[in-house]
């Protein structure tokens, strides 16, 4: 690691502010970015530690309509064993926090680290390859190289994908997220969060220099709703997924009645699947009904020279995530 | 007798080795078959085990190894001058500094420390710098400057055939190749001509690694008396001994002191001496300080020596029955950018077929070609896991053929106890039949296989079998001497201690634990209560390392020796003081007593006392070497081991047809070990063999991205990290159901043979062979991903053979073969048709 | 704010004030091993992705490797040397070693401090909570069964059980 200078904020204002200079560097845990500073991707002059302020930014709280509002800097082991989290509605945020990574890592790291993690394309992370978006080369190299773990859709020019877990679940419940920009406040949609063409020279989230995300709120739930989260990964712990789904859906009398569907780990930015999610409206739940609309969610799919084998698996995923819902 | 003098008491002691028989009853034994604690047990739980990077000495510098940017490429330039102006830089060594090569074989001293002229794989280093603090040593390495010319570079064993030019090394057979071996025992034609039913299948065997938990460290100190101290994590201290004298010769090899810190985990991949180790004790002589280095884990997938990818093609005819008539084997081994055991590697991928299914006629070729990458060389298994892969699923896609029962017709293949195989390995116990059939009962295979029951997540269930054997170490040393393999000391204290010596190394499988249940048997003490010395070079007497699953027996049978000169010496003396026959004295209990009335006895101190007054200060030595080969044509140095272990498995899969996606909820396993010395550390020996080949089965892989850069081509590992280079957590470790059968070996330290690797072997093919019982496609490919099952399930789909795999072998021209008769034709173990050789060369 | 370069703390490790001097920017396993030598923790990567450093904070097990030193000033840090209670092993410790679920025992510090904390949560873990619990610290030795086991007995014995290991675990089936 190269050294650093260390600051530790007192408050979001003064966080805010150290963030917003050149060079500096806003630390959570610190899971992925300490990482990276020891393989000197990343080299801060500056590090602000938001664990200062853990006070403030961690806590899981119940809104008055039963919406929740969730601290920055909660872990996601908190995440997993939170009451207010263990009603079915909200099963696809538990779900997704209970699998990511290993428990060690689920002890210290943060709901929004996670959601800001930087992707971990395997080029962009080896000091042996200079690539676009990494902006130390000429062009994507996993488009025409080594590409088992990338994008199968949504991708221009760098097939990164998103590697967030918790991201698809908090899209499928409609979350937002609360930031603090300087002295102001500011409260969007999360879906925001993520550029909307995902270029190789844009930054992998839409936040501008020295903002902070200091809240996640997963509104309150239409009734009888139920959500879940899958994926499919190469290993049951230490590992991310190579595809993943979140979905929320409403049953009454039979028939679904609302329903959303997020794609992870598929393209450089979680893909909300309005589309795919339609098909199941008015219809009773059926095997037959979940492989339409697993078929529908990667119907635009392209995949590259090595990940074929996604799609396949992805579409199964789908189908599993909405069974672990519906049955 | 001369009982003054131990050592010339080999009578003496032929005659106590009566007593501890390998066929000695259990209830015989106090020590031995029982579940003590390993003797290093307390502090290991406690964190005090002092492993190679947990050492530091005062004046410490730290040293990093800039390492190779390219694949294959002339070093045309370097330049450290910036490197030098680092604030903190205390030494800089580039490739002049270390002229001589080394590597672990006689026959492929291939290696540099620093490359002084041409790197030939990515992670090849080429300039050591040491420094105050090892950001300062990173710092300096980054601002060296290296001019490359880049060569053509050679990725696979497919391109190393077909390009002769540019060689990666000026020596081997000719162009890539790097060995070439051609052995027919038997006659080939007419075991094909009498067989009913011959078939031809290629498979693959991708390259994994080791990956110990411990990444590689050494701390070497040149002190002021002219004399070099090295610790680290090697499990070869002797190999490593003997490479530093070579390299950093004129300095005289007594003035070298190779260390063996405790391994956290080797599996072979610390079993060469590494030019960091040499960096390290070359840049302690040069700036006269302490010198670290501590690999970070990308380094230690550099330093490989995993195992090879071989391609394999086997033709094998068989009987009505299946019995094994002819069989054909070929093997084109990646060897990667050096030679490192290599030579050993291609033989042992042809090597111990016969050993566990009698083969009447038999042919072997392998070849071992040179490739830009990480150089391979022993894991687990060391070159026996690949073609084990190949034989065991093309047995049972004979008895698919034949409508027989795979295990049936495994145990109507056995090969016979106490025989010569057709290629002159001595098999002594053989357990195998017993293995397969616990197995078999065990998992219930008559009546659950085949049945492609569903699971209630709608995945297939299926089982597969599969068999092995492993050496109990190998019958010769790396290099050629007629000393023994093993050597043991014992210092008996007045206080009743007993210390032992031995040049062993604790790799975490427990040798050291073995020295003393041993010991502690035939003395009839406490082995936790005595005192273990090992891997100490200057201290130690040599044992040759922890490799080729070999300690158990010939350490163990060396311990035996010394100890009973010991036990004879004790003996005598207590037998004047308590005035009874030797022949009626008993050792249990740290008691010497006799055995017709047990209240007439002393403590074993006052025994060692006793003995000591009589003849004078105790120690006594024991030395092991294995027993001659019957294989005399060349190549046949390579097989031969005082005794084979066997295992059979049983492993249940449940594949989702969807997705090729599988788990492996149950193991059923069976190991003869001839006797388990400790019943706790072998079990635990049979898991970690059963965990290792379940990761290599289902995910691990050394693979590299093939990239151009600049215009040429680089390999570089898939990060090298543990996350990215897949290995089985907790949550993929599926139930097992270990057997440990003992069919004890007259050649095994109280019938002991090898724990630990053989059971590896039969994990991969059992796994492929029970994803055929399930889902009724092949995969002859390892690992077996859920991607590739997927893609044979798609074939089978649309019409075609459901089966993943490669398809063919690159033409290799193998010359002529060496012609062996088998035993069975009156053969003596020549070659009839080897010219003549002068043998010291041959050697 | 801390400036680069080297920052005097007190740290509170095993229950013992421990002052000591180190560069800002080392991680709390570098200093505990390097400045501290406690080198009952050990390291399999430095990146976070092998559990062998691992320590507790607050009774919670962390990754010592991705933690920057400063940020455990004023926590209660426990490593593998504050398990034993003087010389007798803690039972985790015993359960470890009468089972052999340490071979080379290179993972072992860091099993046992996720173990520890997973029995002070669950005094009676079932075998899936304890695949689960541990499912962050990689060992290439045992294939964990062992671990298993012995993580059963300890907390057994924890409760005051007088458990006795099954036949099959030690000698086979």
């Amino acid at each position: 690691m190269k050294p650093f200078t260390y600051i530790l904020p007192r408050s979001l204002p003064e966080a805010a502010t150290a963030a917003a200079r050149k060079g500096a560097q806003l630390k959570a845990a610190g899971i992925d970015l300490i990482d990276r500073m020891k393989e000197r991707i990343e080299t801060p002059s500056e590090v602000v530690n938001l664990l200062s302020l853990k006070g403030e930014l961690s806590y899981i709280k119940s809104e008055r309509d039963s919406g929740l509002r969730i601290g920055a800097l909660t872990t996601l082991n908190d995440l997993e064993l939170d009451a207010a989290l263990g009603a079915a509605q909200f099963g696809a945020l538990r779900e997704a926090a209970g699998r990511t990574a290993t428990p060690l890592v689920r002890n210290r790291a943060t709901i929004v680290g996670n959601l800001l993690q930087v992707t971990r394309c395997w080029y962009l992370r080896s000091a042996a390859f200079g690539c676009l978006h990494g902006k130390k080369g000429p062009a994507c190299l996993a488009m025409t190289g080594e590409n088992r773990y990338h994008s199968v859709m949504g991708y221009f020019d760098c097939v990164r994908v998103h590697p967030s877990n918790l991201a698809p679940a908090l899209l499928a419940l409609d979350a937002e997220f609360t930031s603090q920009l300087g002295d102001r406040q500011s409260r969007r949609k999360l879906s925001e969060l993520f550029p909307k063409e995902a270029r190789a020279m844009l930054a992998e989230h839409t936040l501008l220099p020295g903002e902070i995300v200091t809240a996640i709120h997963v509104p309150a739930q239409p009734a009888n709703a139920r959500s879940a989260y899958r994926e499919s990964r190469e290993k049951l712990s230490f590992d991310w997924a190579t595809t993943a789904c979140a979905a929320r859906i409403v049953v009454e009398g039979g028939k679904i009645r609302t329903a959303t569907l997020v794609l992870g780990a598929v393209a450089p930015v979680p893909m909300p699947m309005p589309e795919a999610a339609k098909l199941l409206i008015g219809e009773a739940p059926s095997d037959e009904l979940f492989q339409k609309v697993a078929n529908a969610a990667y119907q635009s799919a392209v995949p590259l020279s090595q990940n074929v084998y996604k799609v396949q698996v992805g579409k199964a995923v789908v189908r599993e995530t909405l069974h672990a819902i519906t049955r | 007798m001369v009982l003054d003098d131990p050592r010339l008491a080999d009578a003496a002691a032929g005659q106590a080795s009566a007593k501890w028989r390998h066929d000695v009853k259990k209830e015989d034994l106090r020590v031995i078959g029982t579940a003590i604690r390993k003797v290093d047990a307390r502090s290991k739980v406690s964190g005090l085990t002092r492993f190679a990077d947990d050492l530091s000495l005062p004046r410490m510098i730290y040293m990093k190894l800039l390492r190779s940017t390219q694949a294959h490429a002339r070093i045309k330039r370097v330049d450290v001058s910036k490197a030098k102006a680092v604030p903190g830089v205390k030494g800089i060594l580039t490739g002049e500094d270390l002229p001589t090569p080394f590597g672990i074989l006689p026959v492929s001293q291939d290696e540099h420390a620093l490359c002084p002229d041409k790197v030939r794989f990515v992670g090849d280093p080429v300039v050591a710098i040491a420094a105050l603090t090892e950001d300062a040593a990173w710092d300096a390495c980054r601002l060296v400057e290296v001019d490359y010319e880049p060569l053509h570079t050679i990725g696979s064993i497919k391109e190393a055939v077909e390009h002769e030019e540019p060689r990666i090394h000026d020596y081997g057979v000719r162009g890539n190749i790097h060995r070439l071996e051609n052995l027919e025992f038997g006659d080939l034609a007419a075991g094909f001509a009498a067989s009913d039913h011959i078939r031809e299948d290629t498979f693959f065997f991708e390259g994994n690694t080791h990956l110990p938990m411990e990444q590689h460290a050494s701390l070497a100190h040149f002190d002021k008396d002219g004399k070099l101290t090295i610790w680290s994590s090697t499990q070869t201290p002797h190999y490593l001994h003997k490479a530093l004298a070579r390299v950093l010769h004129p300095l005289p090899a007594h003035h070298i002191r190779v260390i063996a810190c405790p391994n956290g985990g080797g599996f072979g991949g610390k079993s060469d001496p590494f030019n960091h180790e040499i960096c390290a004790a070359k840049m302690s002589m040069l700036t006269g300080r302490p010198v670290k280095i501590s690999l970070t884990r990308e380094e230690v997938f550099f330093c490989h020596r995993g195992r090879h990818p071989v391609l394999m093609h086997a033709r094998i005819g068989v009987s009505k029955t299946g019995r094994i008539k002819a069989l054909d084997f070929h093997s084109l081994l990646d060897g990667g950018a050096y030679g490192s055991y290599g030579t050993a590697s291609t033989f042992y991928t042809g090597a111990l077929q016969t050993v566990t299914y009698a083969v009447e006629n038999y042919h072997f070729r392998g070849a071992r070609l040179f490739t830009n990458k990480a150089p391979c060389g022993p894991k687990r298994g060391h070159g026996t896991v690949q073609p084990r892969f190949a034989l065991e699923v093309q047995l049972d896609k004979i008895a698919c053929d034949l409508k027989l029962d795979p295990a049936q017709m495994r145990i109507d293949n056995l090969a016979p106890r106490d025989s010569l195989t057709a290629n002159f390995l001595q098999i002594g116990s053989m357990g195998l039949m017993q293995c397969i059939n616990k197995v078999v009962d065990g998992s219930g295979w008559k009546t659950r296989r085949g049945l492609q029951e569903r699971t209630a997540d709608g995945r297939i269930r299926g089982l597969g079998i599969a068999c092995s054997s492993y050496l109990s170490g190998a019958g010769l040393p790396i290099y050629w001497n007629g000393m023994p393999h093993s050597g043991v000391q014992l210092k008996l204290d007045r206080s009743g201690l007993v210390t032992v010596f031995c040049g062993s190394t604790d790799i975490g499988q427990g040798s050291d634990s073995v020295l003393t249940w041993i010991i502690a048997e035939v003395l009839g003490i406490d082995p936790l209560g005595m005192r273990v010395v090992t891997s100490d070079t200057d201290l130690t007497p040599v044992d040759l390392g922890s490799y080729s699953s070999r300690v158990t027996v010939m350490t163990g049978n060396a311990a035996m020796q010394a100890a009973e000169r010991a036990r004879e010496i004790l003996a005598k003396g207590a037998s004047e003081q308590l005035q009874v026959p030797v022949a009626r004295l008993t050792f249990a209990d740290a008691r010497v007593f006799d055995s017709e009335n047990p209240d007439k006895g002393m403590s074993f101190a006052d025994a060692v006392i006793a003995a000591e007054s009589r003849f004078g200060t105790i120690g006594t030595v024991g030395s092991y070497t294995p027993p001659k080969s019957a294989a005399k044509f060349r190549g046949g140095g390579v097989g031969p081991s005082p005794s084979y272990s066997y295992s059979a498995t049983v492993v249940e899969v449940e594949v989702d047809p969807e997705t090729g996606i599988y788990r492996v909820p149950k193991v059923w396993m069976a190991h003869d070990i001839g006797r388990a010395l400790n019943a706790a550390v072998a079990m635990g020996q049979i898991e970690g063999s059963v965990y290792m080949g379940l990761g290599e089965a289902m995910m691990e892989e050394m693979a590299y991205r093939d990239r151009s850069h600049k215009g040429h081509r680089i390999f570089v590992h898939k990060i090298p990290s543990l996350l990215e280079y897949k290995s089985p957590s907790t949550m993929e470790m599926p139930e097992v159901v270990t057997y440990v059968v003992e069919d004890p070996d007259k050649n095994g330290p109280f019938g002991a043979k090898e724990v630990g690797q053989g059971p590896l072997l039969p994990i991969m093919p059992a796994v492929a062979n029970a994803i055929f019982d399930a889902v009724g496609v092949r995969v002859d490919e390892v690992p077996i991903t859920p991607e590739k099952v997927f893609a044979a399930l798609v074939q089978k789909r649309a019409g075609k053979v459901g089966r993943y795999g490669p398809d063919e072998l690159p033409p290799v021209n193998f010359g002529d073969s060496l012609k062996i008769k088998t035993p069975w034709q009156g053969g003596d173990g020549t070659a009839w048709n080897e010219p003549k050789r002068d043998k010291k060369a041959a050697r | 704010m801390i400036d680069p370069g080297k920052v005097l703390a007190t740290f509170c490790i095993n229950g013992e004030e421990q002052a000591c001097a180190f560069v800002s920017h080392r991680t709390l396993l570098e200093v505990l091993r390097e400045d501290l030598q406690l080198t009952g923790t050990k390291h399999g990567c430095e990146l976070g992705e092998c559990g062998a450093c691992t320590v507790q904070i607050n009774g919670v097990p962390v990754l010592s490797c991705l933690m920057l030193a400063v940020d455990a000033i004023g926590q209660q840090i426990r490593t593998v040397e504050g398990l034993a209670d003087g010389p007798a092993l803690h039972p985790l410790q015993d359960a470890f070693a009468d089972l052999g679920a340490a071979q080379c025992g290179y993972c072992t510090p860091g099993l046992l401090m996720t173990a520890e904390a997973l029995i002070a949560r669950d005094p009676c873990p079932s075998r899936e909570a304890i695949k689960q619990g541990l499912a962050g610290n990689l060992c290439r030795c045992t294939g964990y069964l062992k671990i298993f086991e012995a993580v059963e007995l300890a907390a057994a014995r924890m409760r005051g059980e007088n458990p006795v290991p099954k036949r099959e675990t030690i000698y086979g089936s």
